[in-house]
């Protein structure tokens, strides 16, 4: 038999942590449900859709919520719900892969100026500020304009333009655990300045960059829907939500679905990777155990 | 053989500034110091003297705000201030060694003993297996006096007591058998006990080894245990140099005789007339 006082005795500090999504609050575990519910409608798409997304004239256009199409059909008859099922997909991987690479690059970016300091971390820093004062939409748009629009492209763009931010906060967090003595003490025997970055660095910003990491997938998703509601996210004829939303604004006098239903489906997910991510803060966050920010 | 040959480590005209609010202000000034082969040279002084900074320019250290203004820092004959970064962390850890005043601290918290071991190792010699590193690992921990060093290896820092982890730290400096140990308080904040087993374990690494070190405190008495000569620092420089017992029995600087008479020391009862009534047992009460 297992006794247990000698796993929590040999539990690691930080590794404690995997326990701790059991402290988020009540909303944050119930935002973490809703979210865990995209996932799985996103992944079972194909199983679960009455339609295929893109396959026009399903029932004829502008049909009323009924037993056949649960959330009605858009102008070219194509059902909303199947849209609205197969958008998950499009918005969640965009999101998370734009928040992704925000996070590792700027993490990354971060803990290096963060951990080196000096004229380095003073020139990037400036750099990063003046990246920031320009309003990122405006590059968004600059950058898909002229490359052209397509999904991964705007999935990379969304993400490097919250690199500055990410890296700002990381660098901050970084700088805190530079000045410990641990740090100090691997210098002194020896060690690259790669090595204390990635194993003695890392492990310490882990909460910083989770909650950051967090809070870039919620603004990706709301950014990248927008973009795509102005044309230069993915394109005709996926299943966008942004694109749907775009598409149903001319003709919402018609039928509100095929505007609604797509708008529903981002303000919720939204709602709740801002909840999961104020509950994450709680536990994770710089001031951990009441994180502020 | 001349005095150059006899010393490791030659620190000369030494003078560092700390930048504060803008201002350079000097901590470390015209300060000129040798430590001789095979030595243990004590550094005392009151706390903020400049003591920490010096060792850890002596180790090449070359961040945060400050800067050598003027002198120099010689080890075996290499001027430390003109080593590129690559060459003066082949030096750090291999030939010069640092046990830092919290060993606790000093331990990355997220990391296993193991993994410190493997990577202070590895940071120097990156083809040892782990069968090796971890060979290398229980050897140190052993010959530091850590009970079962196999079961140790496994654990986190935070899983040992303040007394464990300082010889941890100290298992982590000696791992290279460097030329020179700089020890930075190393027993400071630590029990009687463990300070004793501390300095004990440094007096036999003493006898079975001809290392160097450089011992900073601001405890003469465990000073005079161990240290062949002394030097005293007082607000940036040295004032006074010299052999063990001449310097604690003949001190000739102001600041160094009210150093000495202020070493606690076993003495007869004080008289019971002239302590607090507080502090008066009844059997001292006279009628």
């Amino acid at each position: 038999m297992t006794d247990l006082s000698v796993l929590l005795e040999s539990r690691p500090r930080p590794a404690g942590r995997r326990f701790a999504l059991q402290r988020l609050p009540v909303s944050a575990k119930v935002a973490g449900l809703v979210l865990l519910a995209y996932a799985a409608v996103a992944m079972l798409a194909p199983a679960i859709a009455p339609y295929p997304p893109n396959e026009i004239f399903v029932g004829s256009p502008f049909e009323p919520p009924s037993a056949a199409f649960l959330l009605g059909t858009d102008s070219l008859g194509r059902d909303v719900l199947s849209r609205t099922i197969y958008g998950s997909r499009t918005i969640l991987l965009m999101g998370g892969a734009a928040a992704g690479l925000s996070a590792s690059i700027g993490g990354l970016l971060g803990m290096f100026i963060g951990y080196r300091g000096g004229v380095l971390d003073e020139v990037a820093m400036r750099m990063l500020e003046i990246i920031m004062s320009i309003p990122s939409i405006i590059f968004a748009l600059l950058i898909v304009g002229s490359l052209g629009a397509s999904a991964p492209l705007v999935a990379v763009t969304v993400g490097l333009l919250s690199v500055p931010n990410v890296a700002r906060v990381v660098r901050a967090a970084t700088q805190s655990v530079a000045s410990e003595d641990f740090i100090t003490a691997a210098r002194a025997r020896g060690e690259t300045s790669l090595s204390i970055v990635l194993r003695e660095l890392l492990p310490n910003v882990t909460g910083t960059l989770i909650v950051e990491f967090s809070i870039r997938t919620g603004y990706s998703i709301l950014f990248i829907g927008g973009l795509g509601f102005l044309g230069f996210g993915a394109q005709p004829p996926t299943a966008d939500w942004g694109l749907m939303v775009n598409e149903g604004r001319g003709t919402i006098d018609a039928s509100i679905w095929p505007v609604a239903a797509p708008a529903a489906g981002m303000a919720m997910l939204v709602t709740a990777v801002n909840l999961f991510t104020d509950g994450v803060n709680r536990l994770f966050g710089p001031a951990e155990q009441g994180g502020v920010r | 053989m001349t005095a150059a040959a006899h010393d490791l480590m030659t620190v000369a005209s030494l003078t560092v500034d700390y930048r504060q609010q803008g201002q350079w202000h000097s901590v470390i000034r015209d300060l000129s110091l040798a430590v001789r082969r095979g030595e243990i040279l004590g550094l005392a002084g009151e706390s903020g003297c400049g003591k920490s900074t010096l060792a850890s320019v002596l180790l090449g250290e070359r961040r945060g705000e400050r800067r050598l203004r003027a002198g120099s820092v010689q080890f075996d004959g290499i001027d430390l201030s003109t080593l590129r970064a690559r060459e003066l962390r082949r030096l750090r850890g291999v030939r010069l060694a640092l046990v830092p005043q919290n060993g606790g601290a000093s331990l990355t918290p997220t990391l296993r003993i193991g993994s410190l071991f493997a990577e202070t190792l590895r940071a120097h010699r990156p083809h040892m297996n782990k069968a090796e590193l971890a060979a290398e690992a229980r050897r140190q921990l052993s010959q530091v006096g850590l009970p079962d060093p196999t079961g140790a290896l496994a654990r986190f820092p935070h899983q040992f007591s303040g007394g464990q982890q300082q010889r941890i730290a100290l298992a982590l400096a000696l791992c290279r058998m460097p030329d020179l140990l700089i020890l930075d308080e190393p027993t400071t904040g630590q029990d009687a006990m463990t300070r004793r087993g501390i300095i004990d374990l440094l007096i036999r690494l003493r006898l079975s080894s001809r290392m160097s070190m450089l011992y900073v405190s601001h405890d003469l008495a465990t000073l005079s245990e161990i240290c062949d000569r002394i030097a005293i620092m007082h607000a940036g420089e040295i004032v006074e140099i010299g052999q063990m017992e001449d310097v604690l029995l003949r001190p000739r600087h102001p600041y160094t005789r009210a150093l000495v008479a202020s070493i606690p020391r076993l003495e007869a009862p004080p008289d019971p007339a002239l302590l607090p009534a507080s502090r008066r047992t009844p059997e001292r009460i006279t009628a």
